[in-house]
């Protein structure tokens, strides 16, 4: 039996939504900061006028439904799925009035998929479009990597227990530290470490390439959100094309993989235990399952003659799978050449790649090395089980940070999981094969869509239709969150009509 | 007599913690020095994919 929600659920959901969309409105005050001192007039009229809407929002919000009681489950997960859509329309606005998307959807979609770390676009002009502007769209990235909540939790809120129901709601099923807003510090720790070391290294590449020290370390800074937090946005059109740096594409190629490292191994590496990258059955899996769709790719690509000698192979190919395995969606090709020099087989390749995505905990998205790792211990255990004695007792175990014995609550809930995320590629490709695309086309962009990677063949477009555009940012949206805030938030909804 | 004593030990506890620190931070960069090895090991390996590939299929 549904219950319908009281008001008392309303009042707090809205009240910490008020909170989640004043932290998001002050986030605007970096690129607010940025236009003003890059004297770019009319983007700080845009950027002002969204932090005051978001501002005045929030406030309203926190001081009409003002209440000390803490989240429950429900509350929580749905104020997670909600949070993200007010951040999409609230992070759209400063785009729209830059007049660079054609309409405020289209600056939706786009918001989505930055604050979703897809990196799929449909910005007009980029390459004219101001530095704020721009800067905003990468901190978006930066923001929906760490997780929006996660935004929040670290720096408006003191502490509370409903937090932890929050950072489940944002697809993090794993806490660090026993504090889980210490947890959330902790992953900032990273981000922030990794931001300097990033941009410096991306900055002195740009400086040997001939950029100006300024352009430089502010390309570096866009690349590096949108590299480690696993997103693909570029402040050029051309993507890491524009480059055109063998030893830029290295660094980006490390930046993906350290994005797509569990934040959890992060801090074990970071404390010493540093044999536990070789134990782990993330980083294992990661390994394999990479050189295995590589080698599928590869020999696509060789199937297809466009890249025959081993150099040019490496840095096509290998490029365009890590960047889809990590989630990241950075190209060195144009989208056109998916379609009409890559091999059917190549594209595949990079499909599964797309699909597997990078570890849990991360800033990744699709269906993640755990789970996959996780199914091949239930496969072995169920193959020693058939070959072993009938009395004898199998159990099998798996290394991620401890031994864990494997249970089938584990496989049910990654099976689970799987099948959503299979179910959401195929979603996606059936509407994009209604619209008039072929399959391996309209796979590839739902599959990038859905695992919030952002690698494209063409088919997203600004003159895409509108079904697709919204099919999209449903499929960004609900990959990110990894489906079980969102179907509480429609359960919220159908129990506040049909609940008694 | 009493206030170098407790001088010798407020250094002393700095010294510690400076120590503590120290640790710390070598720990990290070491970790982010394992972490950028296993990046660069993937690569290597996709490399040697490459060249395996490149050297043995036959390109149409």
């Amino acid at each position: 039996m549904l219950l319908k929600p009281q008001i008392k659920d309303i009042r707090i959901v809205s009240y910490y939504l008020g909170k989640i969309i004043i932290g998001l409105s002050l986030c605007l005050t970096l690129p607010l900061v940025l236009a003003l001192s890059n004297q770019e007039i009319n983007p700080a009229y845009d950027l002002a006028l969204s932090f005051l809407v978001g501002l005045i929002i929030g406030l309203i919000l926190i001081s009409v439904f003002k209440t000390d009681e803490d989240l429950n489950w429900m509350q929580g997960m749905s104020l997670v799925g909600l949070s993200w859509l007010v951040a999409m329309f609230l992070g759209a606005i400063p785009l729209f009035l830059s007049g660079h998307w054609k309409s405020y959807l289209d600056a939706c979609f786009d918001a989505m998929s930055g604050f979703a770390t897809t990196g799929l676009a449909l910005v007009q002009d980029l390459d004219h479009l101001s530095v704020s502007c721009n800067f905003w769209r990468h901190l978006m990235m930066f923001i929906g990597g760490q997780g929006i909540v996660i935004v929040a939790l670290s720096f408006f809120v003191k502490g509370f227990s409903g937090a932890f129901k929050m950072y489940v709601g944002e697809a993090r099923d794993e806490r660090i530290l026993p504090n889980v807003i210490h947890t959330s510090r902790f992953i900032w720790l990273v981000s922030i470490t990794y931001l300097i070391l990033g941009t410096t290294a991306l900055g002195a590449v740009g400086m040997l390439n001939g950029m100006k020290p300024f352009n430089a370390f502010f390309h570096g800074a866009c690349v590096f959100m949108a590299a480690f937090d696993t997103g693909g946005f570029s402040p050029q059109s051309q993507n890491i094309l524009y480059y055109h740096s063998l030893l830029y594409e290295v660094v980006t190629v490390v930046i993906m993989i350290l994005g797509a490292i569990n934040f959890k191994l992060h801090y074990h590496i970071w404390m010493g235990n540093r044999k536990e990258i070789f134990k782990n059955i993330e980083t294992i899996t990661f390994f394999i399952t990479i050189m295995i769709a590589f080698f599928i790719t590869a020999i696509g690509l060789s199937q297809a003659g466009i890249y025959p000698k081993a150099v040019v192979l490496f840095r096509k190919g290998f490029y365009q799978l890590i960047s889809g395995h990590t989630g990241t969606g950075y190209q060195t090709i144009y989208a056109a050449q998916f379609k009409n020099e890559w091999s059917h087989l190549a594209m595949f390749g990079i499909i599964c790649a797309m699909a597997l995505g990078g570890a849990v905990c991360s800033t990744t998205g699709a269906i993640k090395m755990l789970r996959i790792g996780i199914f091949f211990k239930a496969l072995l255990e169920d193959i020693k089980r058939i070959i072993s004695p009938e009395i004898s007792m199998v159990t099998q175990k798996f290394h991620h940070i401890k031994e864990i014995f494997l249970e089938d609550k584990q496989v049910r809930s990654a099976l689970l999981i799987t099948l959503l995320y299979l179910l959401l590629y195929i979603l996606g490709a059936i509407v994009g094969m209604v619209l008039g695309n072929p399959f391996l086309n309209s796979l590839f962009e739902s599959t990038s869509a859905a695992a919030n990677v952002g690698l494209s063949c063409g088919i997203t477009n600004v003159n895409m239709p509108t079904l697709l555009k919204l099919t999209y940012i449903f499929q960004m949206w609900a990959g990110r969150l990894e489906f079980m805030s969102i179907f509480v938030l429609m359960g919220f909804f159908v129990a506040a009509f049909k609940g008694k | 007599m009493a206030g170098l004593s407790n001088g010798v030990k407020m250094i002393n506890q700095i010294l510690k913690k400076i120590k503590e620190i120290t640790i710390i931070i070598i720990k990290g960069i070491l970790g982010i020095a394992a972490e950028i090895g296993y990046a660069l090991a993937i690569m290597l390996m996709a490399f040697f994919i490459c060249i395996l590939i490149t050297s043995f299929y036959p390109v149409r």
